[in-house]
Formats: C-alpha cells, structure tokens, sequence
C-alpha cells in the first residue's frame, strides 16, 4: 500500500511542473504578442510562416482520423482478428496488406501511427510496412485526384497504381529477407492502465496525436523551409536533362513532403520535366518525405527509418522509372 | 511533459483549429472543403484533452490495491496460469484491462496455434514477441533470448515489485498485470529511464501550431509568392463554351488565361471583363495581375498571373487588391521563371478593393 501510495504524490509533482512551464510559456506568450507578431513580418518569414501553417491545418484532420483508427486497432480490435485476416504465410500477407492499404483512403499522416499499432498488435512488421506505403500512396481519393490533375493522361493513374502497389509489396519482401525486429523501436505507449476500454482509447490517442503531432510539426517546417528557400528557376534548369530531372523531382517531392492528395496537382503544374519524371515524383512523395521521414522515427525508431526510408526512396525511383518506361 | 500538460497542449490545438474553421482563417491555408474535416478533428482534440483530464482526475477506484503479490507472469505458453484461472474472481479490474485480457485470450484461443507456423518463418520470430510483450522496448531483449518461453520466462517478476528499476521490461509486465502497478510505472511517476520514454517531450512542438494559429494567424499566401514562383501553365480544356451573361462579366484569373491562350481569346471576343487579384510586378517592370491556385493547401499554391496594359495608371504598391475591368488583349508574354506564357488584358478601368474572404482561386 505505501508502494502505491508514493508515486502519485509523484506524478502529482512533476506533472504540476510541466504544467507550470506550459503556464509561463502561454503568459509570456501573451504578453509579447505584439513584438512576435512584429518578428514575423518580412515576406520570406511570413511566407514561411503560412506554408508551415498550412501544412498542419492540412494534416490535422489525417492525422487525428488516422490516429483514431490506430487507436480502435489498439483497443477494440484484438490481436486475434489479424491472425485470421492475413494470410499465415508472411509472403502472402505482403500483397494482401497491400491491397488493404488501397481500399482504405488514409494520409501519409495518418498510416504512420496506423501502422505502429498493426505491428503492436502482431501483425507481422513486413505487412505492415506494405500497408503504411499503400495505403497513402494508391487510395481512391489520391487515383482520383491523379485522374483529376490530368485530364489528357489517363494512363497517369494506372502507372501510378501499378508502381507505388509494386514499391509496397517489394519493400515488404525486402523487409522479410534483411529485415530486423529490433530496428523498430516502437515508443512505449501509455499502457491501457484503466478500468475500462475508454480510457485506454483516448489515452492511446492522447499519445499519438501528442507523440506524432510533434514530429509531423518538424516534418511541416522543414517542408516549409524547403518551400520558401528552394527558387524555382533551379528546377527550370533541371528539367532538361532527362535522367537528371527523374531525381530532381525525386528529391523534390522528399523534400517539399506533400500530401498525397495534393500531390498530383503539384506534378501537373511542374509541366516542364517529363512524365516519367513526375510518376516518379508521384511514386516517391507518399511513400518518402521529410514529415514522413521525421513521423517514422518518432514511432517506428530511428534505427528503422535510416534503413527504410532510403531504401524505399532507392526502390520507389527505380519502380516510377520503370513503369513509366513501359506505360507511358 | 505531464498528461495534464499534454492535454492542455490539444485544449489549446483543438481549440485552434476550432477557431480557425469556425471564422474564415482557414481559407488563407486550405481549401473550403477541409472546413467539416477541421470542425470534426478539432472537437476529436478537445475531447482527448477532457477526457485526458477526467480520466487523470476522478477519484480512483483501486480494487486491485489489496492484491499483495501480483501473480506471477507466465509466458503465454507456460503451463500453469495462475492468471487466467484467478484472475475473473480475484482481480476483476484487471479483465477489462485490454492488454491483460489479451494474455489470457491469446493463451487459451485458436488464435495463438499459429504460431508455431509463424515460427517457422525466420523473420516471424519477432511476432510472437511482439504479442507477448506488447512494449517494442522488450524487442530487442527478447530477441537475444531465443526461444520465445525462455523470452517469457526471462521477463524478472522482481521487476514488477520494485517499478522504480530502470530496467526496461518493467512497465511491460505492468502492462499485463493490474491496474495498481500501472500507476506506479506511469512515465510521470517513475525513474528517469521512464520518463524518457513514455513522456513525449516532442509534444512541446504542438505549441508552434498553436502559436501560429492563433497568435500570428499568418497572412494567405500573396505577392512573395508570385514573386518566386512562375505562373501556373494555362489548362488546355477541350471546349470553352459561352461566358455567362453580366456587363461587366467576372472571369476567374485561370480560366482568363486558358481562354485567352488555348481559345484565342474567341469566347472573350467583345466582352467587358472583370478580374480581382492582387498586384505584382511582371517581368518587363509593367503591373500584372496575380492570384495563387491551391490545390489542397497553401503549401502548393502556386501563382497565376495575367499582364495589364493601357488604362489609368496604377499607382499602388505590389500586393495590393484590386478589381480591375477591361477586354481581351492578343498580347503576351513569357514569365522569365518558368516560360509559361502570360496573357494581357486591356485595362479600362481599375479600383481597389478589401481583399475578398476567399483569397486563393
């Protein structure tokens, strides 16, 4: 009883101390409103100011339906239902994750916590993997927003489906032959410590919204960063070589970390450089960007996001290129 | 980062995007469309936040307090299973615990004959770890041991009596056993390994958001970005039907351009026009007329712009709003950013305006 009685009296006192910071922090935010609003004043500032703005605004709603889902998988779903879902043999449970991923519509934003929760609950890392790069990549909102950006290409879509659904499935077997389960490194979550199923629900979604939030808000200002410094006219450049321009737009769309709804319409408008070298930048934007980068090392490790973010941007050039080869 | 903490950070996210959906704020970031999407994930927030706090402030009832010695935890293969047997009578909490009821289904249901399928699978070994324990911090312990009982067995009941130890497999077994020990091995309460890992400390960042939400409420996207950005290639549609009736008639900036450009102008053949944009400088020094196209947010706005010519002098400075009535001009001209051609028009007359609540085209 004295063993239980101790921590709470702890709890109770460092938890009034975070809050007290956070109280300082919000009084003395107040009380300069006026010269931070002044700080930010010049163009380039308050243009970064409004991309990263935007970013968040944007990704709030993905983030906190993704989330949520995360959270029903955690709490409501129980391990046993993946058990007989997916196929037995992990193999098979790549491609079958996979096609998951395309009926479910989800952001790149939300899929990350999504799958964090899939692998907690058993279902085996390679698959979930394969859903976390379908299921933004190749959803039915994102294939018809493709279709929408480009009316005189139709052919658009089906690459698309066919390279990011190939990148999905590869990297999921690739992760079977190399990968390691200690490279994920999942954050522990707030044990489901109450009496009841609520509580562990909104405490699993307290936690990944607070815990994926701030790694979505780095991802934001490092897009927005990229947004406001990088000028356009060096993508003019580019845009002439053939090979060239494939990873310009590559490392473009990893670092201006769209969404993937969005995505599409950015491609279309970047007329000058080919078609093939927007299929790729179709391909690697869901699946690879800095928001992305920074969400997976938050939830799924460091050790794992410097092993496959690199080599889900090496697989997703080469499928893009490939399919765009062929179909286009 | 303390719970309380944290759920004030989403009150005060939730609330944010609250406000910015609830007033026009969100039209400068995204599209109008998203407003039901923001409305619904800010109340998600707010609610998170009080249910956080309720949850972290109702007066606890502690059946599993008296419960002197937590059973011991057997791997889910174990035979014996103090667990599951005095578990329904002894501690009744502790069922609706998901976690702890997991062990308990999972040892006893069909589900878990798979595993020895999956074992057979190399890289399936991690599986049944995962399911056993199911904090990943316990992965790469369990990996060391190699078979999946011994990784059980491994798991020191010790631990679960002296929850300050920093050892990691510690709050693991707390998320199996009852609820008193989970109070005990919550991040806020226990040694400094544990606060590391359970408190998010990057939650601190959320506040950027709100500070730029509400405090800065940063501008739409203007003039710096036209500036910066070549203007958008006019779409080529297949057929431009009639403009609608209206003297003058109001023409959106892409839709001018694409008729202008991929239409010659025909559908705006002796109409009396009128655009709203904001000024910038073209590329000859000459005003133009701009509007950022946003597809989805902000972040890929993108500029459109349409050359002015002849009419009264504009003597505004660069972003400022305005209306401006004319009629189709066949001149053009390259934007030196991108090559995209810019269409003119022929300015009879121009005003300035409030910028219009919806700013982006």
């Amino acid at each position: 009883m004295t063993l239980l009685k101790d921590p709470p009296a702890g709890t109770e006192r460092r938890g009034i101390g975070s809050v007290e910071v956070l109280a300082a922090v919000l009084i003395l935010l107040v009380i300069f409103r006026g010269p931070l609003s002044g700080v930010v004043s010049g163009p380039r500032l308050q243009t970064w100011t409004t991309v990263f703005v935007s970013v968040l605004v944007q990704a709030v709603p993905f983030l906190v339906f993704g989330v949520l889902l995360s959270a029903v998988i955690a709490v409501f779903v129980p391990s046993s239902f993946w058990a007989r879902a997916l196929p037995r043999r992990p193999a098979l449970a790549v491609p079958a994750a996979s096609l998951a991923g395309v009926v479910l519509p989800g952001c790149e934003c939300g899929s990350v916590p999504v799958a964090g929760s899939l692998i907690r609950r058993g279902v085996t890392p390679a698959a979930a993997l394969a859903f976390l790069l379908a299921a933004p990549a190749i959803n039915p909102i994102v294939l018809t927003a493709t279709a929408v950006a480009f009316p005189g290409n139709p052919e658009m879509v089906l690459a698309r489906a066919v390279a990011s659904l190939a990148v999905a499935v590869l990297m999921g077997w690739l992760w079977l032959r190399l990968g390691r389960a200690d490279w994920i490194r999942l954050p522990h979550r707030p044990h489901h410590d109450g009496a009841s199923k609520g509580e562990a629900f909104w405490s699993a979604v307290r936690h990944d919204v607070v815990h994926a939030g701030g790694f979505l808000v780095l991802g934001a200002a490092a897009a927005a960063t990229i947004n406001v410094v990088v000028p356009e006219s060096w993508l003019q450049t580019l845009a002439s070589y053939p090979i060239l321009s494939i990873l310009a737009l590559a490392v473009l769309a990893v670092l201006l970390s769209i969404c993937s709804e969005a995505d599409a319409f950015v491609a279309a408008s970047l007329s000058q450089f080919s078609l093939t070298s927007r299929l790729v930048f179709l391909v690697v934007g869901p699946m690879v960007d800095l928001k992305l980068i920074a969400m997976q090392t938050g939830i799924l490790g460091r050790a794992f996001a410097a092993r496959f973010a690199p080599a889900t941007f090496a697989l997703a050039v080469l499928a893009g290129t490939l399919t765009g080869l062929v179909l286009l | 980062m303390s719970r309380a903490a944290q759920a004030v950070i989403l009150l005060l996210l939730g609330g944010a995007v609250l406000k910015a959906s609830l007033t026009d704020l969100h039209l400068r970031y995204v599209k109008e469309g998203l407003r039901p999407f923001l409305l619904l994930a800010g109340a998600v927030l707010v609610l998170t936040a009080l249910f956080t706090l309720w949850y972290d402030h109702r007066p606890r009832r502690s059946p599993s307090t008296p419960q002197p010695t937590p059973p011991p935890e057997p791997g889910p293969l174990a035979a014996p299973d103090p667990f599951a047997g005095a578990d329904p009578f002894s501690m009744p909490d502790s069922r609706a615990v998901p976690d702890s009821r997991a062990v308990p289904d999972s040892r006893a249901v069909p589900d878990f004959r798979a595993v020895p399928d999956f074992r057979a699978v190399p890289d399936f070994r991690a599986v049944p770890d995962f399911r056993a324990v199911p904090d990943s911090r316990a992965v790469p312990d369990s990996r060391a041991v190699p078979d999946r009982l011994a990784a059980a067995d491994h798991l020191p009941a010790p631990d679960r009596l002296s929850p300050r130890s920093p050892s990691s497999p510690s709050p693991d077994i707390s998320d199996l056993s009852g609820m008193g020990e989970l109070r005990h091995a919550d991040g806020a309460s226990d040694g400094p390994d544990d606060h590391a890992h359970h408190e998010p400390r990057v939650g601190w960042l959320l506040l950027l958001p709100v500070i730029g939400l509400l405090l800065v409420a940063p501008p739409a996207l203007g003039s710096f970005t036209a500036d910066q950005s070549g203007t958008l290639p006019a779409a080529a549609e297949s057929d431009y039907g009639p403009l609608p009736e209206g003297d003058p008639v109001p023409v959106g900036l892409l839709d001018y351009a694409s008729r202008s450009i991929y239409d010659d102008g025909r559908s705006l053949a002796g109409r009396r026009l009128e655009l709203t944009g904001f000024l910038s400088i073209g590329p000859d020094g000459g005003p133009m007329l701009a509007r950022i196209v946003v597809s989805c947010c902000a972040a890929d706005g993108r500029p459109i712009k349409v050359g002015l010519r002849g009419g009264p002098v504009i003597d505004v400075p660069g972003g400022t709003w305005v209306r401006v009535t004319g009629r189709h001009s066949t001149q053009r001209a390259k934007d030196p950013v991108n090559q995209a051609d810019i269409a003119y028009l022929e300015v009879e007359q121009w005003q300035p305006i409030t910028p219009p609540k919806q700013q982006y085209e």
